[in-house]
């Protein structure tokens, strides 16, 4: 049954994904990667792990999807955009890009089957996976279990964080920031 | 329970999925939306980890990858408007300055 | 190393005036050259007192100096001032040695530098640069008196060295026209190329011998490669040092076969002429041998090697002086000549007379030098003899020394130059050598006519130009002086037959009666003929016959040292250089710099500034490096 649902939520974030990628509309395209990201966060309730899922939907889709939406509602320009994106993006011309990805796509798989002698399945004692040893019921690692480890032993890791959101708090506020034509930069020169 | 290698096969092709638009699509905005595609597959391979290990540290990691992943979509953007404001264009191929 | 057998107050005394003898020049010498260093000018009367005081004190000590030694009646005389290079077994010492010879030696340096310098004064007054010829003269009688003084063969060479540098300095010393500066490149570089063998002479000799201390040196040497007494003329390791050592002085003295640069040398101003290359640094050579005199004895090979060079060199130079045009260029072939002769006395083991020669030679060649000085000063700077003629009414006192030079260099009687030359040809019999006798005949009688041919030339017939100015007091009176000596100067120097205590003066040889009068009759005989062709109007008459006139241009050109030279040594090197135009070594370092171009044209392909480039390099990394350990698992 979860196997099942996981399946489902996988194809739906796998094509998203896919879709997101090759839109040429912007905002089609950030609506996708919103449905990939819901999809993600079924998957993550499904593996156990509900306060991951709940960060899942509300941080990434709720407030970075929503940056990025803001921003392309401000560089859209309707019509043009679209031609101009139709230009830009013209997917024949990318076989280069797409062996490549599929090499490395290829590559990655086999690595982690149980064909090459890296996977831990290539003992072929052990036709069980780690999953089966697990008992059916769920766990689930909540609120509590991940709060715990934050305030003992990964406590500078949050200090640290929060470091790291200031400085991006402050760095995006200055860079976005518009310039006065005599301040620091002069005229450019345009090529 | 999910056999992890299901898990892991839908990390990587999520993963490969963002490598080919970053790879693929000119317009600087795109670009970060397959990074954040990346991002998202790897989130799922840690939390995949927590699981199958039993404990709470990949989701510890998720939490980073998420911070981190916020702090870079913001100044990401912040860059991205400052660059359209200077060059008119999102054309990566044409903001190619840094040659040499 | 000092001589116990003086007290100690007399060490002093002579050791402070030994040392002053070298130093005073060297002192002004370098206040002369530092002045302008300093922005300090000095007036040609405060240049010319420094100078000649300083030359007039060295005279001074110097006669001090033979006073003393001669009242005590020691024979030698060394003293070690500092010790310069102390390394493990080697160590050198500023040392000075004084003895018959060297006293001889500085005798000659300082007195007739003396002259010459006054002489220089009134020479030298109107040129620009009266300072700097009075600081490299001076510089050059230091480094001369360094070398006659010095008492290990390192320390020679240094004052070798120096007197090298100066006849550069000097010869090229009006350096704004080019030729000047090329016959002094070639002087320096001849030299050098002897100087090159006498340092590995040097070297060798160290390395035999274990010192370069010059009497210490013989003594050892006569240790370690006794004279056998066998006629063996093999190439052993004494002789090779011996030829080493001859190859500084053939360049120095400018023999066979590196003399084709004192020709070229009287570019110069004629004092430099007269104190460089006739009196004093052309004799550096000979000064060398005879003080080494106790190596060369055991080598019969060099010493004999030291009397054909010499013979050549004394009939080559002669027969090419006899057909040359320019006043000044006689007088170098006759110098060459002349040292030829020493050259072949010290061949021929009589180390005495070949000393005496020299002297006798410093005083009528520095008079004939000074003398051709006063004539083309007096004749408007012309040098060619056959523009000039039937001055002897005209300038007296200039065509007197020029008698009087001239007789003293054919070794007419009663000269100076008579009884050095005619001791070198006893000697020469005495030895048993009567094929280099011969040669020493052939070229006296040549000398002699070339001597008079020059004078008679210059000085009698029909006159070609005016004399426009007469030379002033200051000119003439070392003139005089030179001019005295070259008559009564054939006093043979007392200790030098004792200091070559080889050639033992048992039994004086007496050459047949007959003999003796051949060899004063031949320079007379030369006198007359010489008039005779003079007469005939032989002298200057452009030849008719091919054949006669190939052969004048032979001998003009110094039998043709100059072309040959060119096209086995210079031709070749040019062609060389040509060959390696682009610099084979250079090239490499040049690879060197095309590499790493190359290499950053390719790396800096890399970095195109196009953000898709370096994403899909990524990934094409991460593909290859996971196959590559996909492959290798």
């Amino acid at each position: 049954m979860i196997t099942i649902l996981f399946f489902i939520a996988a194809a739906v974030a796998l094509t998203g994904a896919l879709l997101t990628v090759t839109r040429r509309n912007a905002v089609h395209a950030l609506l996708y990667l919103v449905i990939t990201m819901l999809a993600i966060a079924l998957i993550f309730f499904l593996l156990g792990a509900p306060f991951a899922a709940a960060l899942q939907i509300i941080v990434y889709a709720g407030a970075v999807m929503v940056l990025f939406v803001f921003v392309t509602m401000m560089l859209h320009q309707g019509q043009a955009s679209l031609k101009q994106e139709a230009m830009l993006f013209q997917p024949e011309r990318s076989v280069g890009a797409t062996l490549l990805c599929f090499i490395l796509l290829g590559e990655l798989l086999f690595l982690l089957s149980p064909l090459s002698g890296f996977s831990d399945q290539a003992n072929l004692n052990q036709q069980q996976s780690i999953a089966s040893t697990l008992p059916n019921t769920v766990e689930t690692i909540g609120a509590k279990e991940i709060g715990r480890p934050l305030f003992g032993p990964y406590l500078l890791l949050v200090e640290i964080s929060a470091l790291m959101l200031l400085s991006a708090l402050i760095g995006a506020f200055h860079i976005g920031r518009r310039h006065q034509e005599k301040s620091m930069t002069g005229g450019e020169d345009d090529r | 329970m999910i056999a992890e290698h299901y898990l892991l096969f839908f990390s990587i092709a999520l993963f490969s999925i963002g490598v080919y638009g970053v790879m693929v699509r000119r317009n600087l905005l795109f670009m970060l939306i397959s990074i954040e595609v990346m991002l998202n597959a790897i989130a799922v391979l840690f939390v995949a980890g927590s699981r199958y290990h039993n404990n709470s540290d990949g989701q510890i990691m998720y939490l980073l990858i998420l911070t981190l992943a916020a702090s870079e979509v913001a100044i990401g953007l912040g860059l991205l408007i400052q660059l359209y404001r200077r060059r008119h264009t999102l054309d990566v191929d044409q903001l190619s300055k840094m040659k040499g | 190393m000092m001589d116990s057998a003086f007290s100690p107050a007399m060490t002093q005394t002579l050791s402070n005036l030994l040392l002053a003898v070298p130093m005073l020049p060297l002192f002004s010498a370098s206040v002369l050259i530092l002045a302008p260093l300093f922005s300090v000018k000095l007036s040609k009367t405060v240049v010319s007192v420094l100078a000649l005081g300083s030359m007039a004190a060295a005279v001074l000590c110097t006669f001090i100096l033979n006073w003393q030694f001669s009242a005590t009646g020691e024979s030698s005389f060394s003293y070690t001032y500092a010790n310069w290079i102390q390394v493990d077994t080697f160590s050198i010492s500023f040392g000075l040695y004084l003895d018959a010879l060297s006293k001889v030696m500085i005798s000659i340096v300082t007195g007739v530098g003396f002259l010459i310098h006054l002489y220089s004064v009134g020479f030298m007054d109107k040129d620009r640069d009266f300072q700097r010829f009075f600081a490299y003269l001076n510089l050059f009688v230091a480094a001369m008196l360094i070398l006659v003084l010095a008492d290990n063969l390192l320390f020679l060479f240094l004052g070798w060295e120096g007197v090298g540098l100066c006849s550069f300095l000097l010869i090229g010393f009006w350096h704004q026209k080019t030729e000047n500066n090329l016959a002094a490149n070639k002087a320096f570089i001849m030299t050098r190329i002897g100087d090159t063998g006498m340092a590995i002479g040097l070297f060798l000799l160290f390395f035999q011998l274990g010192t370069l201390n010059i009497q210490e040196l013989q003594i050892r040497a006569a240790q370690l490669w006794p004279l056998t007494g066998s006629t063996g003329s093999g190439i052993d390791m004494v002789t090779i040092s011996c030829l080493l050592l001859l190859a500084g002085a053939v360049g120095k003295s400018g023999q066979l076969p590196l003399q084709s640069w004192l020709p070229d040398a009287m570019a110069g101003p004629t004092p430099v002429s007269a104190l460089i290359h006739a009196a004093t640094m052309v004799t550096a050579g000979v000064y060398l041998i005879a003080r080494n005199h106790g190596l060369f004895e055991l080598s019969p090979f060099a010493m004999q090697s030291v009397a054909a060079i010499g013979a050549v060199t004394l009939f080559l130079a002669a027969s090419a002086a006899l057909v040359q045009h320019d006043v000044k260029r006689i007088l170098a072939y006759s110098t060459v000549s002349q040292i030829g002769y020493m050259f072949l006395a010290l061949g021929a083991g009589a180390w005495s007379a070949a000393v005496f020669h020299l002297m006798t030679h410093a005083f009528f060649k520095a008079l004939l030098f000074l003398s051709a000085g006063a004539l083309i000063y007096s004749m408007h700077h012309e040098h060619n003899i056959f523009r000039m003629g039937g001055l002897a009414r005209k300038l007296p006192m200039i065509s007197g020394c020029f008698l009087i030079g001239c007789a003293a260099l054919a070794s007419l009687p009663l000269m100076s130059g008579f009884f050095s030359k005619e001791l070198i040809l006893e000697k020469l019999l005495e030895n048993d050598m009567p094929f280099f006798w011969s040669v020493a005949i052939v070229g006296a009688f040549i000398t002699a006519f070339y001597s008079f041919r020059l004078f008679f030339v210059v000085f009698l017939g029909k006159p070609h130009q005016e004399p426009d100015e007469r030379p002033g007091k200051i000119m003439l009176g070392p003139l005089a002086v030179l001019a005295i000596l070259a008559v009564f100067g054939g006093i043979e120097p007392g200790g030098l037959n004792t200091l070559f205590s080889s050639e033992s003066s048992d039994d004086v040889y007496h050459p047949g009666f007959l003999i003796t009068v051949f060899t004063i009759a031949v320079p007379i005989c030369a006198v007359a003929f010489s008039w005779i062709q003079f007469k005939n109007g032989v002298f200057g008459r452009t030849l008719q016959s091919r054949p006669l006139a190939k052969i004048h241009q032979f001998l003009l050109s110094g039998w043709a040292f100059d072309w040959l030279y060119q096209k086995v040594f210079v031709d070749p090197f040019i062609e060389l250089t040509r060959m390696n135009r682009h610099d084979l070594v250079d090239s490499f370092y040049a690879g060197i710099v095309y590499v790493s171009q190359k290499l950053n044209r390719l790396f800096s392909w890399f970095q195109n500034g196009q953000l898709r480039w370096y994403s899909s390099s990524l990934v094409i990394f991460a593909v290859a490096a996971l196959g590559y350990t996909l492959v290798t698992s």
